[in-house]
């Protein structure tokens, strides 16, 4: 079974702590906090970018702690939106034929016909193409900082469900509860410089159907144009 | 009001400076054209290119890993000659050039230019790689792609400021003079011509061909400027 798993893991960025005694990811967990109380700290840390002061990241049960990045089979999406110089089309050709998949197929699954027909994209529109280009990997774990911040409620909901059809365990930071109900099989809560959970999602699924109940993606979408 | 006139300060004073240092030339009596100044403007274009071009990729390198702070500490190490005259340059490089019998070669000129360009070229690299994201590295870091695959995002997300660079590089090696003194009289450079025109014919002797090389100097820096202004690096 896919699963991630952070055992007594203590992170120490600048003076700051954040610790927490066990954390498991076998689906959609969700990070939430406020600002400034190290969510994304503790994510740098399961992606391998920052070393942890004590404790054990095991990913299928491998213990992945001293890996490097690059060795982690981790899809890592950074709270800084990422811009790389290439078209949304350039780009998904040169990392499909790095992970030796097809572009065309990646384009279909994601829905992505309108944007790589563009020149220059949102920054919704960017987050989108790069979960595809992350997703490309095929990676055991995907980890997710505050990916929608910035984004319309139209590209939010797209980006909400295109998350919700993928099955790779994710760890999905956000201050959002709502974004949080809407994406988290388990929510963590995180202040004090702790992690407490995992607490279930009361509302997993409600919030999908408030929308659908009210049209309300629809509604969105076309009130763009 | 006040902010007005002082760009009106500020712009005669660049004009000013100008001036200062094209006019006098003029007011030279007997002026004479040198008699063959293309041979060392193009012997210097050519091994400017040259350095430039050999010097890049160590440029690339080390200011990729000094804007990422994992290798900060080379930075004292790599700028410090900027801090000396470049005769003492020269001096340093001498012994190891005679062991090497190049003083003298091009070759001699093409390592001291490299020499002398790499600070200034490293840390106008490293401007311009702080300006692109640390998360782009993040991000592609647990993509798999090595530190040269990176790099090469990098150089494209930060183009115009590689490019400002790299003219910048390219100036610097065109504009030396000092070390070649030591290590390379011949084959003749722009510097030294100028030197020797000077030390044979006087001022009036040297000053057009100073002129030339302003206006050349101007050109380049007018085109560095254009594509610094671009690319947000100063």
């Amino acid at each position: 079974m896919k699963m991630f798993e952070a055992l007594d893991v203590e992170v120490m960025r600048k003076n700051f702590r954040i610790s927490v005694d066990y954390l498991k990811a076998d689906g959609k967990v969700v990070l939430l906090g406020r600002n400034g109380t190290g969510k994304s700290t503790l994510l740098k840390c399961f992606a391998g970018l920052l070393k942890p002061v004590r404790g054990r990241l095991r990913l299928d049960g491998k213990d992945i702690t001293g890996l490097h990045p690059r060795e982690r089979e981790i899809g890592y999406l950074p709270q800084e939106p990422v811009r790389i110089p290439l078209s949304p089309a350039k780009l998904l050709r040169y990392f499909a034929a790095r992970f030796g998949v097809d572009d065309r197929e990646v384009v279909r699954m994601f829905g992505l016909e309108e944007i790589v027909a563009k020149t220059a994209l949102s920054q919704g529109e960017n987050q989108i193409v790069n979960l595809a280009v992350v997703m490309m990997k095929r990676p055991r774990l995907l980890l997710l900082d505050e990916p929608t911040s910035g984004m319309d409620f139209v590209n939010k909901i797209f980006y909400w469900r295109l998350l919700k059809k993928l099955s790779t365990p994710m760890v999905y930071v956000t201050h959002d509860p709502v974004e949080a109900s809407m994406i988290a099989d388990h929510i963590y809560l995180v202040g004090g410089g702790h992690v407490k959970g995992p607490y279930e999602n009361p509302l997993k699924d409600k919030v999908e159907e408030f929308l659908n109940e009210y049209n309300l993606y629809r509604f969105f979408e076309n009130s763009r144009s | 009001m006040a902010s007005g006139r002082l760009r009106y300060v500020v712009l005669s004073l660049a004009v000013f400076y100008l001036l200062v240092l094209t006019v006098p030339g003029f007011l030279y009596p007997g002026l004479s054209f040198p008699a063959d100044f293309f041979t060392p403007l193009f012997n210097t274009m050519a091994y400017s290119t040259a350095a430039t071009l050999a010097g890049l990729p160590a440029a690339l390198l080390l200011a990729f890993y000094a804007s990422r702070r994992e290798i900060g500490g080379i930075i004292p190490v790599l700028t410090f000659s900027t801090a000396i005259p470049h005769t003492a340059i020269g001096l340093l490089l001498l012994p190891l050039f005679t062991r090497f019998g190049i003083v003298d070669t091009a070759p001699a000129i093409i390592v001291a230019m490299i020499i002398v360009s790499l600070p200034i070229g490293t840390g106008s690299l490293i401007s311009a790689f702080a300006s692109t994201q640390k998360s782009l590295d993040e991000f592609l870091q647990p993509l798999g792609l090595n530190d040269l695959q990176i790099i090469g995002l990098h150089v494209r997300a930060s183009s115009l400021g590689v490019v400002a660079s790299i003219i910048l590089m390219w100036l610097r090696c065109f504009s030396e003079l000092g070390a070649f003194l030591i290590v390379a009289n011949r084959p003749l450079t722009v510097g030294v011509y100028l030197f020797e025109l000077f030390n044979r014919g006087g001022a009036a002797a040297a000053v057009l061909f100073s002129l030339i090389l302003a206006v050349t100097g101007l050109l380049f820096s007018t085109v560095l400027y254009v594509i610094s202004r671009k690319a947000g690096v100063r």
